[in-house]
């Protein structure tokens, strides 16, 4: 009987050459603008870490001044960041597999060869826990461990793009690198690392680069580095002088560094409850003057929190669908005259044994046969609209992504485009099911 | 085979009612062919619609082949006219898309035949209409008393126990009308009750019987034998001193 339908559909589509033509070109319209828009949603929403997401988690810890909400963040929530005093204080902790402080410092790097010249450079502040955690890949070397942490010793892990600029590319692992007054020596050195969104930093430029240099956390507070705290910071509370960074961190209620954690399945709560303890044992001393609020997020609601472009996009791609819709309903119009002319076919139909019900099937499948044509249309449109994206869209727009189709956009245009001729058919469909077939054929 | 008692049928448009059937009562045995006559708007058509479950009606009731089928879902109806009925109308109406073969088809898809049940018994219905070589054919390709022929096949093709015709020859010349006719008379021979409306006094004639439709009632019986309209099984709200003829026919009770 399907067979017969889409037999007789088409017979009827080719019939109306023109009408079919509007429909499918209208449904691949905007079948291509949403199918393109959330092409571009999905990717700068995905998942950067798949293997891990579900391990590692952002910490955040109220800390913040009782008689003002905390800015950018919704209300209710703790800060975004933590200040340097706790993250030293809840690094005590062994629940977490690994665990790590993102910060970032700003100085002068002087390179070991004279042709570089010396060149400010953002300075990535990490903890030992930073490379297992993130998994990042090494080229040469490795990262320093939890001893190198606590002794402060000078090392440093270079980005391959930054090895690439000071050491020509070749193996630099023990090669020295001056930051400020300071002699690092290389220990390691990353393959191409930039997961994009940069989950661990999602505060300081999102879809930037890794930082060029990583060095142990602690180096921000050795003043003969020349390190400065950068990027977002919030502070609150007594003014500390500045001078001396490692009182300075001892003392302010700055909020500046990300944290986390990688936790086994299970101990989540356990970490929580922990960080629970450690705010109330604060309290005590006279700091966290508001409840307890402290957060141990999951690393892709994180992202969903931070991700104000992809709550953009993810907005517009409502609205991509929306206008799809409204493509659909325009053609309702169309339809609707088209069942409607040929209203007598529809009694011939009737007096020949055809209930209302398949009437409602054969006029629907019609629909969909130019859903899925416009489905099809709009997909192949949108893979061109992404290269053309590519090509010509400034690519800082856009964080160096490139775009495409992928596979599961088949599916969802299909659907799109389903959902679309069912708005656009339904009504007209159903009008020509209501046909009374008497009426019809005397007018013949 | 087909009874109708007393169907008034009233069209409804914003403020006029037309009684387009008002006291139609007819019986029909088995195997007979009917012609039915009468002036344009008698409501010859109201009552072929009605009779081919295409219409329902506001009072009365119609038993086909002894069951009643007023009430029936749409549906149930659709099925009946799927097995029992087949539609022969004034222009055709053929479905423009489809080939000869395909149009003969459409009746025989919804009955859910297999294809080769469906093939043999298009073949035959065309063979029976003399278009075995025009199965490939779009309507459009054809001449109106051809039409016409293909439109009988898909009439026949599921073998129906009654047909039911609109003014078949209405749009034909008379040698073309004629040769319905006679296509019709065979069908008939062959045990498939007719009912057939038509304005030719010639081709009325070769029917078995005659009605004539006045104001959408009965007004008058011809035939070969005298048939009564109504079996003689007397309704309770119609007794028989009512009746002024013997032929069943019968007046409003307000004349
Ligand atoms: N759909 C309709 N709406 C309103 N009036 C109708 C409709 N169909 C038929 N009629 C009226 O009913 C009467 C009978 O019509 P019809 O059965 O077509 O007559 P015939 O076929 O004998 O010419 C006529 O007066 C006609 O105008
Ligand atoms: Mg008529």
């Amino acid at each position: 009987m399907l067979g017969f339908y889409v037999h007789m559909a088409v017979k009827s589509l080719r019939a109306t050459p023109l009408i079919s033509l509007v429909t499918v070109f209208a449904i691949g319209i905007g079948v291509t603008v949403s199918t393109t828009i959330i092409s571009v949603e999905n990717i700068l929403t995905r998942d950067p870490f798949p293997a891990k997401s579900d391990k590692l988690f952002n910490v955040r810890m109220d800390s913040w001044d009782p008689d003002s909400q905390f800015f950018d963040v919704a209300p209710g929530e703790p800060p975004k960041q933590i200040t340097y005093r706790d993250m030293v204080g809840i690094m005590e902790s062994d629940i977490p597999r690994h665990q790590t402080g993102v910060g970032t410092g700003l100085s002068f790097v002087f390179p070991e060869n004279d042709l570089v010249r010396p060149y400010r450079a953002a300075v990535q502040l990490v903890h030992a826990g930073f490379f297992p955690l993130t998994q990042a890949p090494f080229r040469y070397g490795q990262g320093w461990n939890q001893a190198a942490d606590r002794n402060r010793d000078p090392v440093c892990v270079l980005s391959q793009e930054a090895n690439e600029k000071l050491f020509g590319g070749e193996d630099s692992v023990g090669r020295q690198l001056r930051i400020g007054k300071r002699n690092f020596s290389v220990i390691g050195v990353l393959d191409h690392f930039n997961p994009t969104p940069k989950y661990y930093d999602t505060i300081n430029d999102v879809f930037g680069d890794t930082c060029e240099i990583l060095v142990p956390f602690d180096f921000i507070k050795e003043d003969d580095t020349g390190l400065s705290i950068s990027g977002n910071t919030d502070n609150w509370g007594p003014r500390v002088p500045r001078d001396d960074t490692a009182k300075f961190l001892a003392a302010t209620e700055m909020c500046w560094i990300q944290f986390w954690v990688e936790l086994d399945s299970g101990k989540r709560r356990a970490y929580h409850d922990y960080l629970d303890a450690y705010a109330a044992g604060q309290r005590e001393l006279g700091r966290f003057p508001r409840e307890n609020n402290n957060r141990v997020t999951p690393l892709l609601n994180w992202l969903a929190q931070r991700n104000d472009s992809a709550e953009q996009t993810r907005a517009m791609a409502w609205i991509s669908v929306m206008f799809l819709l409204i493509c659909a309903l325009n053609i309702t119009g169309l339809l609707l005259g088209k069942f409607l002319s040929r209203s007598g076919l529809v009694g011939v139909h009737r007096a020949l044994g055809a209930s209302k019900r398949s009437i409602f099937a054969q006029h629907l499948l019609e629909c969909w046969l130019l859903g899925i044509a416009g489905g099809l249309a709009g997909l192949v449109a949108s893979g061109a609209l992404l290269r053309f994206i590519n090509a010509a869209v400034p690519s800082s727009i856009f964080h160096d992504q490139v775009f495409s189709v992928e596979p599961s956009m088949f599916w969802l245009a299909l659907g799109l485009s389903l959902i679309a001729s069912l708005v656009a058919g339904v009504y007209p469909a159903w009008r020509a099911c209501q046909i009374a077939p008497a009426v019809q054929l005397k007018l013949q | 085979m087909l009874r109708m008692e007393h169907v008034k049928k009233i069209y409804r448009t914003d403020y006029i009612e037309t009684y387009a059937l008002s006291d139609f009562s007819l019986y029909v045995e088995e195997g007979d062919f009917l012609a039915v006559m009468g002036p344009s708007g008698a409501g010859k058509s109201t009552f072929l619609n009605i009779a081919g479950l295409l219409d329902g009606f506001d009072e009365g009731c119609y038993y086909l082949d002894e069951r009643d089928v007023t009430g029936l879902s749409d549906a149930e109806s659709a099925a009946i006219r799927n097995q029992k009925i087949g539609f022969i109308f004034q222009s055709f109406n053929l479905i423009p898309d489809l080939s000869v073969f395909d149009n003969v088809d459409v009746p025989l898809r919804y009955r859910g035949f297999n294809r080769a049940d469906r093939k043999r018994r298009i073949e035959s219905a065309l063979e029976t209409v003399g278009l075995a070589g025009r199965a490939r054919h779009h309507p459009s390709q054809l001449s109106g008393g051809q039409q016409q022929r293909v439109a009988i096949a898909r009439a026949i093709a599921g073998s129906p126990r009654l047909i039911l015709a609109d003014e078949p020859t209405g749009n034909l010349d008379t040698a073309m009308a004629r040769a319905i006719m006679d296509l019709l008379e065979k069908i008939n021979n062959q045990g498939t009750t007719i009912i057939m409306v038509t304005h030719d006094h010639e081709l009325a004639r070769r029917a078995r019987r005659q009605i004539h439709v006045l104001d959408g009632r009965m007004v008058d019986v011809s035939g070969g034998n005298v048939r009564p309209l109504l079996k003689p099984e007397p309704t309770p709200d119609a007794p028989a001193a009512d009746a002024p003829s013997d032929n069943g026919e019968r007046t409003s009770r307000s004349a």
